[in-house]
C-alpha cells in the first residue's frame, strides 16, 4: 500500500486505493456429511485515478501496473461521470472481529455437532474475516476489520424439503440450531394440494424478503435511476411508492453483516430509509451521481456506481402465527428473480421447498411450481402486515446481507408452470 | 515446461494425498463502457493465483495469491465422496488463436470504433425515443496451468470478447428496458464477426416497431416457434442443468437445486426431434477447453438422444458412482474457485428443415425471436420465458410484433411438443452461475430455430 501510495502522491491529483482482503473458510455438506472444506484467500487493490474528467479503475498489485495506468488514463477522452474524493482527512480505524468466528476458520471440526436431524442436511457453513483499508488523495487514512459467520441448510424429507439460512457477526451456534429447526419444520409439510395461476393474499418469509429486497435496493442506486433501469426513475423523494407499513432502511451502522463506517470514496456511511411508512426517501448516492441529482452523498460509494450496505425492514406488530391466521400463501424460499422491465418492475421469482397453502389458519398442503410473476411496485404497494419476529438473512442467493420480517401482502400474482 | 511449473511441483509435494491437483489461475481483463456515446468508464482488473485441491476425506480446497500461504489442514472429517475416477490424467495445451491481436489496438482506437457503433445506433431513423445505450466492451485473457498428481502438466489460454448492450426506450407510452450480449473466444476481429454494429441497429429499429405497433396477445394453446437465442437458453436450464452428474446426485442440492432426473427419473424427456449437445470443443465458443481441471480430455457429450437421457455431464468424482468414466466437465471459474461439474457450449442439434418450412406448417401461431425474464424450478422442471421480440404468425407469415408473451411450462411438456427443427445453429454467449462460494463461468447457448406444437402461451 505505501509503496502505491507514494507513486500517486507524486503523480496524480486524486486517487483511492482500497485494500481488500478476505479470508474465508467454507464448509460444504452434502447428505449430513461435509463433502469439501474450502480456505481461500484474496487480496486485492482496487485503485482509480484521476486527472480533470479522466479517469481509470484498475486491480494492480506492482507499481509497474500502476505506472502502465497512469499512462492509459493520460490518453483516454473525458468521461461523462467521474468518481470523486472525499475532502475528509485523518486516521480512522475500527475492528470487530469474534473470537468463535476466527477459531471456526482454523478448525471446522465443530461442524458435526449442527447436523444431528431427523431429515438429510444440505448446506454450508461459512467464517470470514474482512479487511478492508482505504487511503485517498484527501489525506483519508481508514481501516476497518470485521468477522462474518454466515450459514444455510436444506433438508430433504422425500420429495419435500425446507431451507433457512443466517448470518451473524460472531460464531453463533443458536443460530444455527435454529436454521435446522425452521428448515425441518418447512419439509414436515406433506401433504400435496394444487394451487393454479390467479390472486393470492401471500406471506413471504425473510428469506424471500432477503431476495426481493435485494432488487428493490440496487434498483435505488442512484446509477439505475440515472440510467433509468429502475422503478424510482420516474419517482421523486416524497412519493408514495408503498404501503404506510413499509419501511427499508440501509443500515451500514449497525451490527449486520456489511456494515462499515466510511465508503469507497471516504464519506462516512450512515444509516437511512430508502423507503419510509411507504414514502420514497432517498436513492442510494456516492459523490458523483449525487452530484449530477443535485444532492448529498448518502456514503454508498461504490466509484460510478452506488450500492447498498446491509438492509433492514421495519418489524410490523403482529407474531409470525398471527400472520397466518386467514386465508393466505406461505412462500417460504425463492430463488432466481429475473425482471422482464425494470422502469415498471415486471418480474417473475420462483417459490421453492415449501409452499404451505393456509385455509382459516390452518396448512391444508403445500404446493410446488409456482412463481410470484407481478411488479415489484405492486409487492411493496400491497404490504399489509409484517411480524414482529424478524431474522438475520444472507444466502447463496440472496448475498447482500439484512433483517427482515415474514411480510403478508394482499392479490399478488402466482403463476404455476 | 509451464511457466509456473516449478511452484505447482513444489505445491504437489507439499501435500502428500493420493489425488492432488494444483493450479495456476489469471484472467486479466478489460473493460470500456459508455453512454450515449460517451466514454463511462475503463476498467482493468487481473485475478490471479494458485489452488491445490486434494482428496483426503472430503475434498479440500485451498487458495490463495501467495503460493506459500498454501497448506494442508489437519482437521478430519467423514466424507461424503466415497473415492474418485483415477484415469490417468493427460498432458497437453490447448489455446484459442487471436487472429488480431487484442492489443493490436491501443484503447483510444477502442473507445473511437465503439462510440462510432454508438451514434450510429443512436442516430437511427425511429419514431420510438432511445432513453439510454449503454455499451460494454469486454476482453479478457484466461490463462491456467495444472499439474495432476505430480506428473500431468497443462496449460490453457483462452481470449475472450462479449459487447453487452442495455436499452432504455420510450415510445407510444410504453417503455422497454432491454439488455442483449453478443461474445466468442478470440481475438479483435470478434468485433466485425459478430457484426456488432448491424445487429444493434437491427435490434433498436425491432424495438422501435415493438413499442409502436406491439399488440397485445390473447392467451392460450399455440403454435410456438422458437428462436435460436429461446432454444439456447431452454437447452442450457432445462437440460444442460439437470444432467450435471453432481446435481443428480445432491451435492448442489442447497445451492443450484436438484435434478429432474434424480426427482422423478424421466425416461424420455422430449419428442424424438430433441437432441442436445454439449460441446467444449466447438471453435470460438466462449466455454472453449480441450483439457478439463482435473486432467480428463474433453469431447462432446450427447445428453438427449432422440427425446431421451443419453449422458451426463461428469468429473472423476461423479462417474464411478454411475459406473461411468470421467467425460471431462470439471472447471472452475478462477484460481480461488473449486473445480465442478460445469457445462460448457449445450445447444439443440439442428436439422434439415429450413427456417421457411419450419413456418409454413404454422396457421396460428408466435415466433419468439427473444426474451428478458426467464426462470425455471430449482428441478429444473417449471420454466417459463416471457418474450421481448415476439410476433404473431398466421398462415406460414410473420406478421405483427406482439407484446410480451410468455412460455410457462414444464421441461418435458415443452420438449415433447417439439415436432421440428430447423437446419440453422447459432450460439449466444452466457455466464453460468453455480457452487458456493458462487462462481459465474463463460458458455455459450445454441440451437435452431425450433417449433413447438399447442403449448400454454399465457400473457402478462
Amino acid at each position: 500500500m505505501e509503496e502505491f501510495i507514494k507513486f500517486l502522491k507524486e503523480r496524480v491529483e486524486s486517487y483511492a486505493v482500497l485494500k481488500n482482503e478476505v479470508v474465508s473458510t467454507v464448509v460444504k455438506i452434502v447428505d449430513s456429511k461435509v463433502e469439501a472444506v474450502q480456505r481461500i484467500k484474496e487480496t486485492s487493490y482496487n485503485v482509480m485515478i484521476r486527472k480533470g474528467r479522466r479517469f481509470l479503475v484498475s486491480k494492480v498489485y506492482t507499481p509497474e501496473q500502476l505506472r502502465e495506468g497512469l499512462g492509459i488514463m493520460d490518453k483516454l477522452p473525458e468521461s461523462r461521470i467521474v468518481p470523486k474524493v472525499h475532502e475528509l482527512s485523518g486516521e480512522r480505524r475500527s475492528v470487530k472481529e469474534d473470537d468463535g468466528i476466527l477459531r471456526f476458520m482454523s478448525d471446522t471440526s465443530s461442524v458435526e455437532d449442527f447436523l444431528n436431524s431427523r431429515y438429510q442436511v444440505h448446506g454450508v457453513l461459512s467464517a470470514s474475516r474482512f479487511k478492508r483499508e482505504l487511503v485517498t488523495s484527501a489525506g483519508f487514512h481508514g481501516n476497518e476489520s470485521r468477522t462474518w459467520f454466515q450459514g444455510y441448510m436444506r433438508v430433504r424429507n422425500g420429495q419435500y424439503s425446507g431451507q433457512w439460512a443466517f448470518s451473524s457477526p460472531k460464531y453463533d451456534p443458536e443460530k444455527v440450531k435454529i436454521t435446522l429447526n425452521k428448515a425441518e419444520e418447512y419439509a414436515s409439510y406433506t401433504e400435496r394440494i394444487d394451487l393454479g395461476d390467479g390472486y393470492y393474499d401471500v406471506v413471504l418469509s425473510p428469506m424471500v424478503m432477503a431476495n426481493l429486497m435485494m432488487s428493490v435496493s440496487y434498483m435505488a442506486s442512484g446509477y439505475s435511476i440515472f440510467t433509468g433501469n429502475s422503478i424510482f426513475a420516474n419517482r421523486k423523494p416524497g412519493d408514495m411508492v408503498g404501503s404506510e407499513k413499509f419501511t427499508l432502511m440501509d443500515r451500514p451502522r449497525g451490527e449486520e453483516l456489511n456494515s462499515w463506517d466510511f465508503d469507497d470514496e471516504g464519506f462516512p456511511t450512515r444509516d437511512k430509509a430508502i423507503i419510509s411508512n411507504g414514502v420514497y426517501e432517498t436513492p442510494l448516492l456516492n459523490l458523483e451521481i449525487a452530484e449530477i441529482m443535485g444532492k448529498e452523498s448518502t456514503g454508498n460509494a461504490g466509484w460510478i456506481y452506488p450500492r447498498p450496505w446491509t438492509l433492514e425492514v421495519k418489524e410490523g406488530e403482529v407474531s409470525e402465527e398471527g400472520l397466518l391466521s386467514g386465508n393466505v400463501v406461505l412462500l417460504t424460499n425463492n430463488w432466481y428473480t429475473r425482471f422482464q422491465n425494470r422502469a415498471d418492475g415486471q418480474f417473475s421469482t420462483v417459490a421453492r421447498d415449501a409452499v404451505i397453502v393456509f385455509k382459516g389458519g390452518k396448512p391444508v398442503g403445500t404446493t410446488s411450481r409456482v412463481r410470484i410473476a407481478d411488479k415489484l411496485n405492486n409487492i411493496i404497494s400491497n404490504v399489509e402486515e409484517l411480524s414482529k419476529e424478524r431474522y438475520s438473512i444472507a444466502w447463496w442467493d440472496a448475498p447482500l446481507p439484512g433483517v427482515y420480517p415474514y411480510t403478508l401482502i394482499k392479490n399478488v400474482h402466482l403463476s404455476k408452470a | 515446461m509451464l511457466a509456473h511449473e516449478d511452484d505447482l511441483l513444489r505445491l504437489t509435494r507439499r501435500f502428500p494425498y493420493s489425488y492432488v491437483e494444483t493450479r495456476y489461475h489469471k484472467i486479466s481483463s478489460r473493460v470500456i463502457s459508455l453512454l450515449n456515446g460517451e466514454l463511462l468508464g475503463v476498467y482493468r482488473d487481473e485475478e490471479a493465483g494458485y489452488s491445490v485441491r486434494y482428496l483426503n476425506g472430503p475434498l479440500y480446497f485451498v487458495a490463495s495469491r501467495d503460493p506459500d500461504d498454501l497448506r494442508p489442514t489437519t482437521e478430519k472429517h467423514e466424507g461424503w465422496e466415497p473415492g474418485l475416477w483415477d484415469g490417468e490424467p493427460v498432458s497437453g495445451s490447448y489455446s484459442v488463436e487471436e487472429k488480431q491481436k487484442l492489443d493490436s489496438q491501443n484503447l483510444e482506437e477502442k473507445i473511437s470504433s465503439l462510440r462510432d457503433i454508438s451514434r450510429e445506433v443512436l442516430s437511427q431513423d425511429i419514431r420510438s425515443k432511445i432513453n439510454n445505450l449503454i455499451l460494454t466492451y469486454s476482453e479478457s485473457v484466461e490463462e491456467k496451468e495444472l499439474v495432476i498428481n505430480g506428473s500431468s502438466l497443462i496449460s490453457g489460454r483462452v481470449p475472450r470478447v462479449l459487447i453487452s448492450f442495455n436499452l432504455v426506450m420510450t415510445g407510444n407510452g410504453r417503455t422497454i428496458t432491454a439488455w442483449f450480449e453478443l461474445g466468442q473466444s478470440g481475438g479483435l476481429e470478434s468485433l466485425n464477426e459478430l457484426r456488432v454494429r448491424e445487429h444493434l441497429i437491427e435490434k433498436v429499429k425491432s424495438l422501435d416497431h415493438l413499442l409502436q405497433s406491439g399488440r397485445s396477445v390473447s392467451p392460450g394453446r399455440k403454435d410456438v416457434i422458437l428462436s435460436s437465442v429461446l432454444s439456447g437458453i431452454m437447452a442450457h436450464e432445462s437440460v444442460g442443468h439437470p444432467f450435471e452428474a453432481d446435481r443428480v446426485l445432491g451435492r448442489e442440492f442447497a445451492q443450484a437445486g436438484t435434478s429432474y432426473m434424480a426427482e422423478l427419473g424421466l425416461k424420455r424427456i422430449g419428442s424424438e426431434m430433441v437432441n442436445v449437445a454439449d460441446d467444449p470443443t466447438v471453435p470460438k465458443s466462449t466455454g472453449f477447453f480441450l483439457i478439463d481441471d482435473e486432467g480428463v480430455r474433453a469431447r462432446r457429450k450427447l445428453l438427449i438422444k432422440n427425446g431421451e437421457p443419453n449422458e451426463f455431464l461428469h468429473d472423476r468424482f461423479t462417474a464411478p458412482r454411475f459406473n461411468y468414466v470421467s467425460n471431462g466437465s470439471a472447471r472452475a471459474s478462477g484460481f480461488d474457485r473449486e473445480p465442478l461439474v460445469r457445462m460448457s457450449n449445450t445447444f439443440f442439434l439442428p436439422g434439415e428443415m429450413s427456417f421457411q418450412e419450419l413456418l409454413e406448417d404454422v396457421k396460428e401461431g408466435i415466433f419468439f425471436k427473444s426474451y428478458m425474464e426467464w426462470n425455471i424450478d430449482d428441478m429444473r422442471l417449471g420454466q417459463r420465458y416471457t418474450g421481448l421480440e415476439a410476433y404473431h404468425v398466421k398462415s406460414g407469415e410473420i406478421g405483427e410484433p406482439v407484446l410480451f408473451p410468455i412460455l410457462e411450462g414444464t421441461t418435458n411438456e415443452l420438449l415433447s411438443s417439439v415436432d421440428a427443427v430447423d437446419d440453422s445453429l447459432q450460439f449466444f454467449p452466457g455466464t453460468c452461475g453455480k457452487g458456493d462460494p458462487d462462481q459465474g463461468i463463460p458458455v455459450w447457448l445454441g440451437g435452431p430455430d425450433m417449433r413447438l406444437r399447442n403449448v400454454p402461451v399465457k400473457v402478462i
